[in-house]
């Protein structure tokens, strides 16, 4: 099922001069498929619509079976349409969506189709600046370097894509920082899981960037030397462009404890409404079973 | 905010042994009396199985905010013990634990004491009996590895068990060292999908698996190869481009792979490293290489990436230039040990082909043997080349029609073309021949039948010879455990072999040197006179032991070659040969 654009006079309503975060009902969602995270299994738990766009490098390490060829759209379509972003009011790129990074993971071909083309940086800025939010997760990294490069300071060559992808496999602790979300959880600290290692790894942000959660990370400094450990850096961020919101996560979301990953994306990303879809309909057929 | 939970069914454990999950999750028993959480609430238990004798690590999840910081605990039951317990926030717990050897097997309830709760997680853990751990459980696309898996209780055999680590995962050697303790070669192919593997150790039917045991990491190394096709028998530069690697000048090595192992029909002859991730050189394929496509393995130190179909070898166009002819045309002969009797066989083969180049094989030493004529001794088998037999592409077979003929005055000989699906081979064999089709004293003339794409129709006159004239051995009789005393001379008889001038009539018994131990014979070229004596001086240097002396005339055809080819000295021969049995004693 596809969407009709939002009114835009609805989007820029929300958007206020001091840029805070005004919760604006999102009531379209595409969601671009990538290898590594499944941020529309958050989405279907929630009963959430959303529509799929086929971005896959490769497939859905979570799903070996998943056929891409199934998938009509593709994220091509998407980043690359300044049209057919209009039709959403929250785009969700997934780790692992081709054409953001140096390298196909499991090969020497190129795969920055999208991330070193003008046309899509400008799309994306212009769909954020217009009210849309994007969420971006691991190893989307690149297209948030790309679109807004001095508001997020990633490890490494920031001049080189992928070069941020360091993070070590395993756990940490993180703290949570906005209060609004420690309300929802009942608590400020929360496990994640990093599943794969090289992680996109964060160093800094700019003031204007929200940190919401923060914790010490194993990290590879270079090639030659072994694991490195930076303390207390931001795992999850957001921030605002125009009418906009842009949520980063170093993380996958599919692969954290259901409720805390649950409970973290709707209480973070404003607008987003549990319940929403209750005919679910996604392109994928996931939603046909309506869980 | 409202957020929707979605009910999970409960997961009973099981033996790991296939079809296990290794997830435990149920809906918990409250037991606490102020337990007011909802009956949706599900802990799980990852994993939920565990192998006598063994330490894991556990991660215990819940649906909601289900653990406090302090005062949270563990109970997994007798036999079991919480090393290390970790609460890493309000819905999680990791726990280090111990399966002693004797824990009772089977499903068990664990109890998790938090925030004031006390929960049972029904029948959430299970002991089973076989188990192991792989090490390292991680491997990166397109790299090789050596992994070591250590099996707790287990009864692996060599040749019997066999692992399995899931899709795009090979095993390229492996090896049992004890029941419980293995080692193999994996590769882990560059474009297969990251993610976790399970991993399968069968033993016949007895299949233990070690669920996520394996994991392909996602960045890994990669290479690329150019060019993308090389002809048979082609010198050609190459480049490598890669990523991950950490190529060495002078230690890098590169290996072209034929069915997992470093094949016998290429040779680099020059390789360059630039820097770490980029190499270049020059590779001569054998005009024999195996056609398809091949994979590229570059090792440097415990580093291998594997360069999946790096290019396909092509087949080269046929140079009628290049042809050369293998022929022979034999009858062997055996005495029956029990029976007197001699078994005949007739053996007529024409083979033509493309040898070898680069040539593989410099053949071994032909050591010491009587010469002609009448030249008796004692000799030593000729050492074998080091490092054994080289191992060589099969030369590539030429067509020459269906059919090839022997043909003289005496008569026609047919052989039939045979296809050699193994070796690739195609030659021409003589079916069902006996000794009245081998015609002794004529010299045959090569004759093919021809075919488009393959040789022309030739006939190449007298380039076969035979034996000058059939012979057999008149005395002793070598059968029915004929015993000879080394101490004392012995004397055999043949009817003339007519060999003079052209042929040879050669004998032999071979055994062991007493004086080395080595392998050696008892050799001679006789005189052609229907009788020789092996003197017990020669004998006695042999230790005394059962034998198969040999009794052979032959000839050697001449120099000749296909119109046009530039090998013009082909190998022809041909004999007449009969073994027996003795005992030396």
């Amino acid at each position: 099922m596809r969407f009709a654009a939002l009114p835009l006079t609805m989007l820029l309503l929300g958007c206020t001069p001091e840029q805070e975060f005004v919760e604006i009902p999102i009531d379209a969602i595409a969601v671009t498929s990538g290898d590594y995270d499944r941020m529309e299994a958050l989405l279907l738990r929630q009963l959430v619509n959303y529509q799929l766009y086929e971005g896959f490098i490769v497939g859905a390490t979570y799903d070996p079976e998943l056929d891409p060829e199934m998938m009509v759209l593709e994220v091509e379509g998407l980043l690359a349409s300044q049209d057919e972003l209009e039709n959403y009011g929250a785009v969700f790129v997934n780790s692992g969506t081709r054409g953001l990074g140096r390298f196909v993971y499991n090969g020497v071909d190129a795969d920055d189709g999208l991330v070193s083309d003008a046309e899509v940086i400008d799309n994306v800025t212009r769909f954020v600046s217009g009210g849309g939010v994007l969420v971006v997760s691991d190893w989307g990294y690149d297209l948030v370097e790309a679109c807004w490069p001095e508001l997020i300071t990633f490890v490494g060559d920031e001049a080189v894509l992928d070069d941020a992808q360091r993070g070590v496999r395993g756990s940490t602790q993180a703290m949570v920082h906005r209060e609004a979300l420690v309300n929802d959880l009942g608590q400020n600290v929360v496990s994640l899981d990093y599943d794969f290692s090289h992680w996109a790894v964060i160093e800094s942000v700019a003031d204007e960037v929200e940190v919401i959660l923060s914790g010490d990370v194993a990290y590879r400094a270079d090639e030659l030397s072994g694991e490195a450990e930076l303390d207390d850096v931001p795992l999850l961020v957001a921030f605002n462009h125009g009418a906009g919101h842009v949520y980063f996560s170093t993380f996958h979301w599919h692969v954290q404890n259901a409720t805390v990953a649950d409970t973290i994306l709707f209480s973070v990303v404003d607008g987003l409404n549990p319940g929403g879809g209750e005919e679910l309909d996604t392109g994928d057929g996931a939603g046909d079973t309506g869980a | 905010m409202t957020l929707h939970t979605l009910r999970t069914t409960c997961a009973l454990g099981a033996a790991l042994s296939m079809a296990a999950p290794v997830m435990s999750g149920c809906q918990p028993t409250d037991t606490g009396p102020e337990d007011d959480g909802p009956s949706s609430n599900v802990l799980t238990l990852d994993p939920a199985v565990g192998g006598l004798g063994t330490s894991l690590d556990v991660r215990l999840a819940a649906s909601w905010s289900a653990f406090d910081f302090e005062g949270s605990a563990l109970d997994f039951g007798d036999g079991i013990t919480v090393d290390e317990l970790l609460v890493l926030d309000a819905w999680n717990i990791d726990a280090a634990i111990t399966i002693a050897d004797d824990a009772v097997l089977g499903a068990r309830d664990v109890e998790i004491e938090s925030a004031g709760y006390t929960r049972t997680l029904e029948e959430g853990f299970t002991v089973i009996e076989e188990s192991f751990t792989i090490s390292p459980d991680v491997g990166m696309l397109g790299e090789t590895l050596e992994v070591e898996f250590v099996g707790q209780n287990t009864a692996w055999e060599g040749g019997v068990t066999w692992p399995s680590l899931g899709d795009g995962v090979s095993i390229m050697d492996f090896t049992v060292i004890t029941d419980q303790l293995a080692l193999a070669s994996v590769s882990v192919a560059g474009d297969t999908y990251a993610g976790p593997r399970d991993v399968l150790m069968e033993t016949g039917s007895d299949v233990v698996v070690l669920y996520d045991g394996f994991q392909v990491d996602r960045a890994g190394l990669a290479a690329a190869w150019d060019p993308a096709v090389i002809d048979q028998g082609e010198t050609v530069d190459f480049e490598i481009e890669a990523r991950g690697t950490n190529f060495v000048d002078g230690e890098t090595e590169l290996f072209v792979l034929d069915a997992g192992d470093d094949a016998n029909d290429y040779a680099i002859d020059r390789l360059v490293v630039q820097d770490a991730t980029h190499l270049y050189g020059e590779i001569t394929l054998s005009n024999a290489a195996r056609l398809g496509f091949r994979d590229v393995l570059v090792s440097t130190g415990d580093e291998g990436v594997v360069i999946p179909d790096a290019f396909e070898v092509m087949e080269g166009e046929l140079d009628l230039s290049e042809v050369a002819v293998y022929m022979a045309f034999n009858i062997t002969r055996g005495i029956d040990n029990s029976s007197c009797q001699v078994a005949e066989s007739v053996f007529a083969m024409v083979w033509y082909y493309i040898p070898l180049d680069p040539p593989c094989g410099g053949g071994g030493s032909m050591g010491s043997g009587p010469q002609p004529y009448d030249i008796n001794g004692v000799f030593e088998n000729p050492p074998a080349g080091e490092g054994g037999e080289e191992d060589c592409p099969t030369p590539t077979s030429v067509r020459a029609g269906d059919y090839v003929w022997f043909e003289s005055d005496y008569n026609t000989v047919t052989l039939d073309r045979v296809e050699d699906t193994t070796s690739g081979m195609v030659y021409y064999y003589g079916f069902d021949l006996t000794a009245e089709d081998y015609g002794a004293g004529y010299w045959y003339d090569l004759h093919n039948q021809g075919e488009d794409g393959g040789l022309p129709e030739y006939t190449l006159e007298e380039v076969q010879p035979t034996v000058p004239a059939d012979w057999e051995l008149t005395s002793p009789q070598l059968c029915q455990d004929y015993t000879h005393n080394r101490a004392e001379d012995f004397t055999y008889t043949w009817t003339l072999a007519e060999t003079y001038p052209d042929a040879v009539f050669v004998t032999g018994i071979p055994g062991t040197i007493e004086a080395t131990g080595n392998g050696g014979f008892v050799g001679c070229v006789p005189w052609d006179d229907g009788e020789h004596t092996y003197t017990a001086s020669e004998l006695s240097q042999l230790v005394a032991a059962p034998a198969n002396p040999y009794f052979y005339s032959a000839i050697e055809g001449p120099d000749f070659g296909l119109p046009d080819s530039i090998y013009q000295s082909n190998p022809t021969e041909s004999y007449i040969y009969l073994s027996a049995y003795m005992v030396l004693e």
